[in-house]
């Protein structure tokens, strides 16, 4: 079942239109990855499909009701989210702050009924934080206190939850357990999950469907199709950076004005090209002189080197 | 369980602290009355006693003064704390505390030149010092919407201080001197000048703006997570705005009305409360400023009877509220 649809959806601002007619679905316990270039639009969308700002046209279908018919509390009921607005309250318990997702469920006094703080405990176990239940939130680690507000917007109990850059600021470690938790979450509450990031390489590997956003409008798709159909490349290739679809990874373009030929072990390979590359050099085997690389020897000139920085090194001084 | 307990145990300890601070206002003053006699004042209507009069009629509503202006004082700071997301906010700071001034400047002042309003009441006052406040209050979240800093908040907040002071000079500049006095005695005001006429005024007003702020902690504690969110959890947030500017209008605005300025309680006490009971939630630190602000001036009150010369309470709340703040700026500075 469609837990989110949208009708001819025009998102923007005033007058101005970012996107047009766009027509989107997410299903329940869906995992919706929302990539796209700065500028694209991808927080006016979120903040749109959030009921925080209004679209321009069209319609916001959530299980089948119109967002714009639904009064706070049934919207609260229907959707929750985690926004990139910063949450600083000094002594503010990891559990009171899950706590207020609870709020469209309480009475207007916000009064603590069993079942209440039962669910907030469940959702503060689903992301792992019971060992910091009583812990106040700016004594958190910055990828604890994003699993904080997840286990918020849990204890909410809406079909729907959406992030806009939940892994921005996060090391590698916590940006993958991150999208891991979020994965988790959709399949085993069936929660639909809708996220912007700028994580493309793990957002191609956790999505279940990727929404790539550009000035063109909204491609939809499985993440491999999308990389297939040379949708990712066209998107995010410019003259600096290329997609590479084989690898699944991102290059950087150098200035290379100098060749050489290289030879030896791939991954070694592969390594010192980059550093040639950012030195200036692309590899070609017509150039006049080549490199021999074996571990921990890498041959010029009749010389051995020890390590690529003193190949690198003794290059640039040659000029 | 356990922080709960402990939540209960230290209200227990401020509300016994708090009674004991009362008692003592009783006893203490220009001369010390027995524990006994203050009971006995309460238990047998003798008006014979030489004690009766000074506890019934003078000390008792200055102490209950007291408790009425420290809550007040300590939850209007604490809502607007919460409704500006600012530490450094507060009625005096804020400039509400020189909105009801003028209020009441513009109120006793115009009575010298219109003859219909000479009949100048308890009422007249409480009605234009609440509609000053509130009228400062809206300025400044006008200005709160497009200056996010905490300072320079503050800062708007002083200079409108200093401008209601220049119209409050000019007005008495104009005014005859009958009605300068009412002005300029208002402006001394202490906590004795509330006698159980005005008490009668007073307290309902205080405890509307308590029960309102007292129903309002669900808005309360949603908005301390910032307006986008607060929508998210289904709060209206232009609603709850207008109540809370409400609530801390008549809670700021009444005990400014009757006790004169009392300067920094609104802005230290909700610190002390939220720092002491280690909690944000409203639930708690509502009732905990208000014990703690309550306490609070009861003890610059005692402080200010048993001094030789008698100093404004003024004086005293802000010798030790002026170090907080400064405390509270390099703290959040860092």
């Amino acid at each position: 079942m469609n837990i989110l649809t949208t009708e001819n959806l025009s998102i923007g601002y005033k007058k101005t239109a970012i996107q047009q007619q766009l027509d989107l679905e997410v299903r329940a316990g869906e995992m919706v990855c929302l990539i796209g270039p700065n500028g694209s639009g991808k927080s006016t969308l979120l903040r749109t499909l959030c009921g925080l700002q209004k679209g321009l046209k069209g319609k916001i279908k959530i299980e089948g009701k119109d967002l714009t018919l639904l009064n706070n509390t049934q919207k609260a009921l229907s959707l929750s989210f985690v926004l990139t607005d910063k949450v600083e309250v000094d002594n503010l318990s990891v559990f009171d702050l899950v706590f207020t997702g609870r709020y469209p469920h309480t009475t207007w006094l916000g009064n603590r009924t069993e079942n209440d703080l039962r669910i907030t405990d469940e959702a503060i176990d689903m992301v792992h934080l019971r060992h910091k239940r009583n812990s106040l939130i700016n004594e958190l680690s910055d990828g604890e206190k994003q699993r904080a507000m997840i286990a918020k917007a849990l204890a909410q109990c809406t079909p729907l939850i959406f992030l806009d850059e939940p892994t921005a600021h996060l090391d590698l470690p916590n940006r993958v357990e991150i999208m891991l938790l979020l994965r988790r979450l959709a399949k085993e509450t069936r929660k639909a999950i809708v996220l912007s990031t700028h994580e493309l390489d793990l957002a191609l590997q956790a999505a279940d469907t990727i929404w790539l956003m550009n000035e063109n409008g909204i491609k939809t798709g499985l993440p491999e199709d999308l990389v297939l159909e040379g949708y990712i490349e066209k998107t995010f290739t410019n003259p600096q950076v290329n997609f590479d679809s084989a690898t699944g990874s991102f290059n950087m373009h150098y200035k290379t004005d100098k060749e050489i030929k290289i030879n030896g072990k791939s991954t070694l390979v592969y390594w010192t090209k980059r550093a040639l590359a950012r030195a200036g050099y692309s590899i070609s085997d017509n150039a006049a002189k080549e490199i021999i690389v074996a571990i921990n020897s890498w041959t010029f000139n009749g010389q051995v080197f020890n390590s690529i920085a003193c190949l690198v090194e003794y290059l640039e001084n040659m000029k | 369980m356990k922080t709960e307990t402990k939540t209960t145990i230290l209200f227990i300890c401020i509300s016994l602290l708090c009674t004991a601070l009362f008692v003592a206002d009783l006893i203490f003053g220009s001369i010390t009355i027995p524990l006994r006699d203050v009971f006995n004042s309460f238990i047998h209507h003798q008006t014979d006693n030489n004690y009766y009069e000074i506890i019934i009629n003078f000390r008792l509503p200055k102490a209950l003064t007291a408790v009425l202006a420290g809550l007040s004082l300590s939850v209007a700071g604490l809502l607007m704390q919460t409704l500006f997301q600012n530490p450094l906010a507060g009625p005096d700071v804020l400039g509400v505390s020189s909105g009801a001034s003028l209020g009441v400047a513009v109120f006793v002042m115009a009575s010298s030149f219109v003859p219909a309003f000479l009949g100048v009441s308890g009422w007249g006052i409480v009605v234009s010092a609440i509609i000053g406040g509130i009228g400062v209050l809206l300025i400044m979240l006008l200005a709160s919407f497009k200056v996010r800093n905490s300072v320079s908040l503050l800062i708007i907040g002083i200079m409108f201080g200093s401008m209601a002071g220049a119209v409050v000079s000019i007005l008495q500049n104009h005014s005859n001197p009958d009605a300068l006095k009412l002005f300029v005695v208002w402006t001394l005001g202490s906590l004795s000048a509330v006698s159980w006429t005005y008490m009668q005024v007073m307290a309902p007003l205080i405890i509307i703006g308590m029960l309102i702020a007292v129903f309002a902690q669900k808005q309360l504690n949603a908005l301390l997570l910032g307006e986008n969110y607060a929508r998210g959890l289904g709060i209206s947030v232009v609603k709850t705005r207008l109540v809370l500017i409400i609530a801390t209008g008549l809670l700021a605005g009444a005990t400014t009305a009757f006790t004169g300025p009392i300067a920094f309680i609104g802005v230290a006490v909700p610190h002390i409360a939220r720092g002491l009971f280690k909690s944000s939630n409203h639930s708690i630190v509502i009732p905990a400023s208000a014990l703690c602000g309550a306490s609070l001036l009861l003890v610059c009150d005692i402080v200010s009877q048993l001094s030789v010369y008698t100093i404004p309470i003024n004086a005293i709340s802000s010798l030790f509220g002026a170090p907080l703040i400064i405390w509270i700026i390099i703290k959040n500075s860092k």
